[in-house]
């Protein structure tokens, strides 16, 4: 029997980083707000004993349990999709603080570029620049827009860098391809290690312009403009797929959620599953949503005055097809909205030095500290003469080279026996990788929809995703990879092994990165995007979508800075919207 | 407009780093070096208090029935001489025979893990028949068919599409061993991989990364990935925290060098900056039991959710 409990202001669908972010500004201004969280509560003293490379990075400890739900894949509409049986390629995390726990704290802005890529390219370009079967179009807001909330999520996460451009002004520590950022970084940047300045002043030498990259690994003690404390740094080198005992990468359980706590107004609840939106197609209204507490297994309807889908990318858009709001995107005839424009991160550009007189502490490290340069990303350089458009952030990162997942051995090495051991412990400590993070353009084959085989723990289908890599992304790594390469040598690096070029299809067994995007995209045009600019759905007025969903393609950063941003600006939607309910942006197209 | 925006200097309303660090002055009695505040490096950890075996006079562990909780011994004997090949004991130092991965192994067969408790394993599965499970609603029309049939028995899974295989990864070693041992009896005067010299075995295990063993025609695991799965496994037992019962004495780590936690060393914020490479000494590695007793946290730390 389902139970309907008390209407609330907000209910968020997810307790991660967007919801997080939405709970805490409606609860500060006086709105009661509920958050329901499949997984279990999580707080930085869980973490003492995180050291456990074993536990947390190869047996997934934070990442969501697959038994219970996953996604179908496939590369192509002829092939059968199959489940993601076990974890590969991305990671998909749960519990409170969501994937916003075991995040390594690479906290980017996109380029202006990114938010007017179609407009921009066709004036730069020539409308043919834009391969026929290419999606690309702008966001429906521009990075002088977002600019005050990615500000925001910046203060409020204690985000650790070089500004290199304030109110037009270069900085000569940062990043000069940026946007003009309002104001410099919170925190000062991230400490140098010997074998970043190695690759600054190669990278410098050689006409790029290298910089200390953003990090949400707090260098400094820091109090956020919530009176939230965070601890600082102390590059142990265990950032990705764990979490911090030391309360030094930001996340949502050390900065908004216990802000949203600290109000009164607010209401976690761990273990409730979220299986449906409850719509009424006629009212273009959300009245709730239906969930299953998983630890009773009890069924329950939370009636909101606005619901904020704040799950991840990929149950983003599966919640949308299960609960019919919108139309599903056919890759047929290119119509419907919501599964579209999803995209992924193109890694596939990097190269491996293999140094023989050179010794580095690689152990030591933090998820973002690293070095990197922008001038191989966006539109940054001339693509007049290319066959891709866009680029990628080049970056040589020291995240802490643990021991099961490295034992570098150079190319034609046997990958076991002695041989390998023998190259593995010799470079163990002299091995390094600068990689591309390249950014992956919408296509109109590649999209989400509800696989028609599988189910989940309750039997509703589970998300089908249809991904591979097209031209523009093996021609990107074709032309970014021998400067990688060249990069490598000129670090005096004995040995290089470089990946330049991207055969076969896109492979979901090896890890890439969990920087899933697109599938309720925002934009101007309702019959091109599922959400407006304040992530408002068309469909439903009362519904706001924020997240890597609602990203059109993806650029060359890591995501979550603009997930960030883009939270806060969907919370400043949701109260506008609860103070005068209407659309907030006419569509136009 | 957002706002927040201006960071004020007051008293934190919450501060985590004080309640770290007020949980760690209560029970640790004192021992700061622990996250290195206090005392940067080396800390209060004590080297003499360090009673490992020199590395060059480790033993090979001995496979012995009562020690396993998964494995027959027999599988068990076929297990650590696979990941004896893999990791060898060699010039460089000890490896998987003496660091006893095939305890980490028969340990890690009787986890969650092993018994694939986290992985999506409903079927259909491909090349294989489904049991009809989704013809459960016999009241359906017939002539209703919303999904495309596939034939799954028929269905080679891509090579992109990941473990596709209808096992868990305890059932796989099962099979896995099956195969390897009925294709050692048809191609060597050996009643086991275990009797094979370490040129034969090496030849096995050649075989199996090429996906060249025929007798696993009748399992459901190739044998190529029954090899990435015991290779990985090994790698793991190798350098995982001695807690799984690999990596004893912390062998692996100081094979290659790595401190295990940072408790060792306290903070690193201080030496990642600096040119010279740390040669790590014997009383500088540290595992998590370490961390445990120290800081006084003993089975309080559950499985996250």
């Amino acid at each position: 029997m389902v139970q309907e409990l008390e209407p609330v202001d907000v209910v968020t669908v997810g307790a991660g980083w967007t919801g997080g972010i939405v709970a805490k500004e409606l609860a500060q201004n006086d709105y009661q707000v509920v958050s329901l969280e499949r997984g279990g509560e999580r707080e930085t003293e869980d973490f003492f004993t995180v050291h456990d490379e074993l536990g947390y990075a190869l047996r997934y400890k934070l990442m969501q349990d697959l038994s219970k739900e996953t996604i179908t894949f496939r590369n192509n509409v002829d092939e059968p999709a199959l489940p993601m049986r076990r974890y590969g390629a991305f990671l998909p995390g749960s519990g409170e603080g969501g994937a916003g726990v075991h995040w390594n704290g690479q906290t980017w802005r996109f380029l202006p570029y990114d938010f007017e890529i179609e407009s921009r390219t066709i004036d730069e370009y020539g409308e043919e620049k834009i391969p026929e079967n290419m999606q690309l179009q702008d966001w429906g807001i521009s990075y002088e827009e977002l600019e005050p909330y990615y500000d925001t999520f910046e203060y409020t996460a204690g985000i650790a860098g070089a500004a290199g451009n304030i109110e037009g002004e270069i900085q000569d520590d940062g990043n000069p391809y940026e946007g003009p950022r309002s104001r410099d970084y919170p925190l000062p940047p991230m400490v140098d290690s010997p074998v970043l300045e190695l690759f600054k002043e190669t990278a410098d030498d050689m006409g790029y312009e290298p910089f200390q990259a953003p990090s949400a690994n707090l260098t400094e003690q820091y109090t956020n403009p919530d009176g939230v404390q965070q601890g600082q740094c102390q590059y142990c080198g265990y950032c990705e797929r764990f979490g911090c005992e030391w309360g030094a990468k930001a996340s949502p359980i050390t900065t908004v959620l216990p802000a949203a706590q600290e109000t009164g107004n607010f209401e976690l609840r761990t273990h409730s599953d979220v299986v449906e939106l409850l719509y009424d197609e006629d009212e273009e209204q959300v009245e709730g949503v239906r969930y299953v507490d998983r630890r009773t297994d009890e069924v329950y309807e939370q009636p909101a005055d606005v619901v904020a889908l704040t799950a991840y990318v990929l149950n983003n858009v599966r919640l949308l097809l299960l609960s019919d709001i919108g139309e599903p995107y056919d890759p047929e005839t290119g119509e419907g909205t919501v599964g579209k424009n999803y995209c992924y991160q193109n890694f596939q550009a990097s190269a491996t030095g293999f140094f023989d007189d050179e010794e580095w502490n690689l152990y030591m490290g933090a998820g973002a500290l690293g070095a990197s340069f922008d001038d191989l990303n966006g539109d940054n350089f001339d693509h007049s003469d290319l066959d891709f458009l866009h680029g990628g952030n080049v970056a040589l990162n020291q995240t802490g080279d643990r021991p099961i997942a490295n034992n570098p051995i150079p190319e034609d090495t046997p990958a076991w026996g002695s041989e390998f051991k023998e190259q593995s412990l010799e470079y163990y400590h002299s091995s390094v990788t600068v990689s591309a993070q390249g950014a992956v353009l919408p296509f109109r084959e590649n999209y989400l929809d509800l696989d028609p085989n599988y189910t989940d723990q309750y039997g509703q289908p589970l998300l089908r995703m249809t991904f591979d890599w097209r031209e523009q992304d093996r021609n990107l790594v074709e032309h970014i990879g021998p400067q990688l390469e060249e990069l490598m040598q000129e670090m005096g690096a004995d040995q290089v092994d470089a990946s330049t070029s991207l055969d076969g299809s896109f492979d979901i067994t090896p890890y890439q990165s969990t920087h899933n995007t697109g599938g309720a995209v925002m934009g101007a045009d309702p019959e091109e995007s599922v959400v407006n600019n304040y992530l408002q759905c068309w469909d439903a007025s009362n519904l706001f979508i924020p997240g890597a969903s609602a990203f059109a393609h993806n650029s060359g950063y890591n995501p979550t800075g603009t997930v960030g941003a883009l939270a806060f600006r969907a919370a400043e939607g949701i109260q506008e919207y609860l103070d005068e309910p209407e659309m907030l942006a006419d569509p136009s197209s | 407009m957002p706002d927040g925006d201006t960071p004020d200097g007051d008293e934190p309303r919450f501060d985590f780093t004080r309640d770290v660090s007020r949980r760690r002055l209560m029970r640790t009695g004192g021992g700061l070096a622990v996250f290195g505040i206090a005392a940067p490096a080396q800390g209060s950890f004590n080297a003499e208090d360090f009673d490992v075996a020199r590395l060059q006079e480790m033993d090979e562990v001995e496979v012995e029935e009562q020690g396993l909780e998964y494995f027959t011994i027999r599988q068990a004997r076929v297990v650590h001489d696979m990941t004896a090949r893999i990791y060898p004991s060699d010039d460089n130092g000890p490896g998987a025979p003496e660091a006893g991965v095939v305890y980490f192994i028969d340990g890690q067969m009787n986890s969650a893990w092993g018994r694939g408790e986290r992985w999506y394993m409903q079927g259909p599965f491909a090349g294989k028949d489904p049991t009809d499970p989704f013809e459960e609603d016999a009241e359906e029309p017939a002539d209703i068919d919303e999904s495309p049939r596939v034939p799954w028995a028929e269905t080679n899974p891509s090579e992109t599409q990941g473990w596709q295989y209808a096992l868990t990864p305890n059932e796989a070693y099962d099979q896995g061993i099956h195969a390897v041992e009925e294709y050692v009896q048809a191609e060597y005067d050996a009643d086991s991989f275990t009797g094979l010299e370490d040129e034969q075995q090496d030849e096995v295990i050649e075989a199996l990364e090429e996906g060249e063993v025929e007798t696993f025609e009748d399992s459901d695991i190739d044998p190529d990935g029954f090899f990435l799965l015991v290779r990985q496994n090994t790698l793991e037992g190798m350098f995982s925290d001695p807690m799984y019962g690999g990596n004893r004495e912390m062998v692996g780590w100081r094979l290659k060098g790595f401190p295990g936690t940072p408790g060792a060393l306290g903070s690193y914020r201080e030496m990642i900056e600096e040119d010279e490479y740390v040669e790590l000494e014997e009383g500088d590695y540290r595992k998590l039991a370490d961390d445990v007793e120290s800081l006084g946290i003993d089975g309080e730390n559950d499985e996250p959710a």
